[in-house]
């Protein structure tokens, strides 16, 4: 019996550093402990229901810890030289314990990440989570999707194999394509004129140092500035349906972060409209859904890490054109694009790089930032998936959404060699081989 | 308190529960996975092999792990004995495959060349589809059975001619590479090729250059003309089928192509094709050049140096060498060009001086060098780098048939 006590006390020490004696202190637990102090210390029952959100927020950042830890791993093994690069990955595929693993987790968790991303930026504006207050996260959410993208491609670049460097010419082209400063931003990135050793060196910087540091960072913003902005979009829903007034915060409580942002607290207002009735306690709700959705992205990329491992084609050739020679999926689209409005008048050629690679995207990044302000729909309409009065701005929102998506399905599998479209009943023509 | 009803905690700790359990299965399947791999299946069978054939020492001095040749100079690793495991026991020679023994090929070295330069396949991997090089995105197959097959080739292993050939380049004769051998026979009995095309920095400008042919890609090579042919005939759509469809008959492959046409033998065609094939710029270490071969040939200015010629015999020598006689015979009859026997007594001494040192220019702007090429079905006359004494000595040479 003295045993049994001793273990389960030395039990408790282990795991809490300090025990609850309430249902208070057991909701301040969640700001004693460091690993818990970013969320609120009651969760609304909206905002923990698998519906509304569809936990694509944390889907992203469960994606991006395993590529955090697969890629850390991976990097002890990789050599950042075109000569050996190809030559590392070939060893992780065939010899190194689990390195075929590591890499297809990486990869798969990678494509996921960007395309969960951007499902987390179609939620938002169909909840219409980006207004008011939540402007500010609205861009630092799209940033994140930028450097998302950034990374993913970066990654792309690494096995220095033809998928690679043919990938790398793509982007490049169209990053000259940018009016006046595209040749220079074409020299920083090439590391010079030419693909070569300067240009893997770079982008494996970039994809191991910056892009993961600008990403923590902004992510930091992220979950803090949900937290000033009041929860999710659902919890403004709640207050209006309570009729709470807003109650005006204390003007002595007052935060400030780095001067980037600063006033009197938001959440004081909130937490006045959560109850028993339609609250948890975060901890240990929250934390529970929060690890099951890490277990099942983490089972999901395993399992596909499993079924398809990651390829590896040719070592980079400059002379040898793969055919068709096509961008990553996400960047399709644009590559797409520029295909198709490549005029060819005669003998002369107007390159679509600029139409397809700069300008649209330009736009409609630009229309995503000016998106808020223009915005018309009532107040009620926040926190609504599809709500009536945004009916149109949804349509067209849609409209966007399936062109990206027609774009890439017709680059994916409609594309054949020399970029000639075929339909899926027609047989590609056979291309020759050495042997 | 009906929607706190709705939030059932048990619910998700049964999720929390099934995925754990999940996760744990996944982790199992990956370590079983991990822990048995093709090639240990290769060698727990070995071991039994040498076990009930050869001895019990032998089969408990077997060690299951990864093996593998490793070439840092040729930036190579072979893996291939990991499965191929008798390759070094010449009591093996009658196992079956692939723990047969490779047969003696003295004096190569097996540790010192590894398996691939030769064979062909990929070194690096493990599975047998993949180091046969039977996959997408692997572009030196395994040079055996299968391939050879494809072909129709008799000898299975006809194709890993091509391979000795990178390093047997300047042999003239090669034990064992039957058809190479052939080749080059009819490359030194005809030897017409230099006329258009360049090897090794000497001949003419109208063909492709052939020296490293072998690195040639895929894609810059038209099939337009024989593809269909190729696909219905079930024959690979390759390179090296290119080449011999090139060899049978160049206009077909090429339309307008004025490489003549010459009846070749299958063999030979093929033979000519597979010498094409190991024309490749391959960094060799020193160790890999054949020995007799490290020299070079002296060139004939070193000859005339070192054995006193006389100005008709350097001529003679010169009109070998600087690729005159491809194309020119001096009392022989018209070849490609015109035959050169009293051309000194025709045709005035500084126009002919001219004309050897820069054909090419004369035929743009001589109205009597452009005749001749009219004449001559538009084959141009390659420039050839002479010296003045040079020049002198190949007039000398051709002025002495004038008499006879």
């Amino acid at each position: 019996m003295k045993i049994k006590e001793k273990l389960s006390s030395l039990w408790r020490k282990l795991t809490w550093t300090w025990s609850p004696q309430s249902n208070r202190e057991a909701s301040e637990s969640v700001v004693r402990n460091f690993w818990l102090h970013w969320f609120p210390s009651r969760i609304s029952l909206r905002s923990l229901s698998w519906g509304y959100s569809l936990w694509l927020g944390t889907v992203a950042a469960s994606l991006f810890a395993i590529l955090t830890i697969t890629g850390v791993l991976l990097l002890f093994f990789y050599i950042p030289s075109i000569q050996n690069a190809y030559w590392s990955i070939k060893d992780l595929d065939n010899v190194v314990v689990f390195g075929w693993l590591l890499r297809g987790q990486h990869r798969w968790a990678a494509h996921l990440m960007v395309a969960i991303v951007f499902f987390h930026l179609m939620r938002v504006f169909f909840t219409a989570a980006y207004r008011d207050q939540r402007v500010w996260n609205w861009y630092i959410g799209i940033a994140l999707l930028i450097v998302t993208l950034f990374l993913s491609f970066s990654g792309y670049i690494l096995p220095w194999d033809q998928l690679a460097y043919w990938a790398l010419t793509i982007g490049m082209g169209i990053a000259r394509a940018i009016p006046f400063l595209g040749k220079s931003i074409n020299f920083i990135f090439v590391g010079g004129n030419v693909l070569g050793q300067n240009s893997l060196l770079r982008f494996f910087v970039l994809h191991n140092f910056f892009l993961p540091a600008m990403m923590l960072f902004l992510f930091a913003l992220h979950m803090w500035r949900i937290r000033k902005d009041g929860g999710l979009a659902c919890m403004d829903r709640l207050i209006h349906e309570t009729g709470l007034k807003e109650v005006p915060a204390s003007p002595t409580k007052t935060y400030s972060l780095l001067g980037v942002t600063e006033g009197t607290t938001i959440q004081a207002s909130t937490t006045e409209v959560l109850d028993e009735s339609n609250s948890v306690r975060s901890s240990p709700h929250l934390v529970r859904r929060i690890a099951l959705v890490f277990l099942v992205t983490t089972v999901i990329t395993l399992i596909l890490a499993m079924i398809s491992p990651a390829p590896l084609e040719e070592f980079a050739n400059p002379s040898v054109t793969p055919i068709p020679a096509k961008a990553p999926w996400y960047f399709l689209w644009l590559q797409e694009l520029i295909a198709v409005t490549t005029i060819k008048i005669g003998k002369i050629t107007i390159s679509g790089a600029l139409i397809g690679g700069i300008l649209v995207p330009g736009f409609l990044l630009l229309l995503a930032i000016v998106w808020p302000f223009l915005d018309r729909s009532p107040k009620e309409a926040i926190g609504i998936w599809f709500h009536k009065k945004r009916r149109i701005q949804n349509a067209v929102f849609i409209f966007i959404c399936i062109v990206i998506t027609v774009l890439i399905v017709i680059g994916l599998y409609l594309r054949g060699p020399y970029w000639i479209f075929f339909w899926p009943w027609q047989p590609w023509p056979e291309i020759p081989t050495i042997f | 308190m009906s929607k706190k009803g709705s939030f059932n905690p048990l619910k998700d700790f049964y999720w929390l529960s099934f995925f754990s359990l999940l996760l744990f299965f996944l982790v199992i399947t990956a370590f079983y996975k991990e822990a048995n791999p093709e090639w240990k299946q290769y060698q727990q069978e070995f071991k039994k092999y040498l076990e009930e054939n050869i001895s019990q020492e032998s089969a408990s001095a077997l060690e299951l792990s990864v093996k593998q040749i490793w070439l840092p100079e040729l930036n190579k690793v072979d893996r291939c004995i990991s499965c191929h495991l008798g390759y070094d026991q010449p009591d093996l020679v009658r196992a079956p495959e692939p723990f047969a023994a490779h047969p003696d090929i003295k004096p190569h070295s097996m540790m010192k060349m590894g398996c691939t330069i030769c064979h062909g396949g990929q070194g690096f991997a493990l599975k047998k589809k993949d180091a046969h090089g039977e996959i997408e995105h692997w572009e030196e197959p395994l040079l055996g059975r299968k391939l050879a097959k494809e072909y129709g080739f008799g000898n299975e292993n006809a194709l890993i001619q091509i391979s000795c050939n990178i390093c047997h380049r300047r042999d003239e004769n090669t034990p064992g590479l039957e058809m190479i051998n052939l080749a080059k026979k009819l490359l030194t009995q005809k030897k017409k090729c230099r006329t258009c095309h360049i090897i090794d920095g000497k001949g003419g400008k109208l063909g492709a250059d052939l020296t490293f042919i072998g690195d040639k890609s895929a894609e810059r090579f038209d099939f337009s003309q024989i593809k269909d042919n190729l696909i219905q005939g079930g024959k690979p759509l390759s390179v090296l089928s290119w080449h011999f469809e090139h060899f049978m008959n160049p206009e077909a492959v090429v339309p307008g192509s004025k490489m003549p046409f010459v009846e070749y033998s299958d063999e030979e065609a093929w033979g000519l094709a597979m010498l094409m094939m190991s024309w490749r710029d391959v960094n060799l270490p020193i160790m890999l050049i054949p020995k007799e071969k490290r020299e070079e040939a002296p060139s004939p200015e070193e000859t005339v140096k070192t054995v006193k010629l006389s100005p008709v015999e350097w001529g003679k020598e010169l009109f070998e060498n600087k690729n005159c006689s491809e194309c020119h015979t001096i009392g022989g009859g018209v070849e490609i060009g015109p035959d050169l026997k009293g051309i000194t007594e025709i045709r005035d001494i500084k126009w002919l001086r001219r004309m050897i040192l820069d054909p090419e220019g004369m035929e743009q702007t001589d109205p009597l060098a452009k005749k001749l090429y009219q004449e001559y079905e538009e084959v141009g006359m390659p420039t050839e780098e002479l010296t003045q004494e040079e020049l002198e000595a190949i007039i000398k040479y051709i002025e002495s048939f004038n008499k006879k």
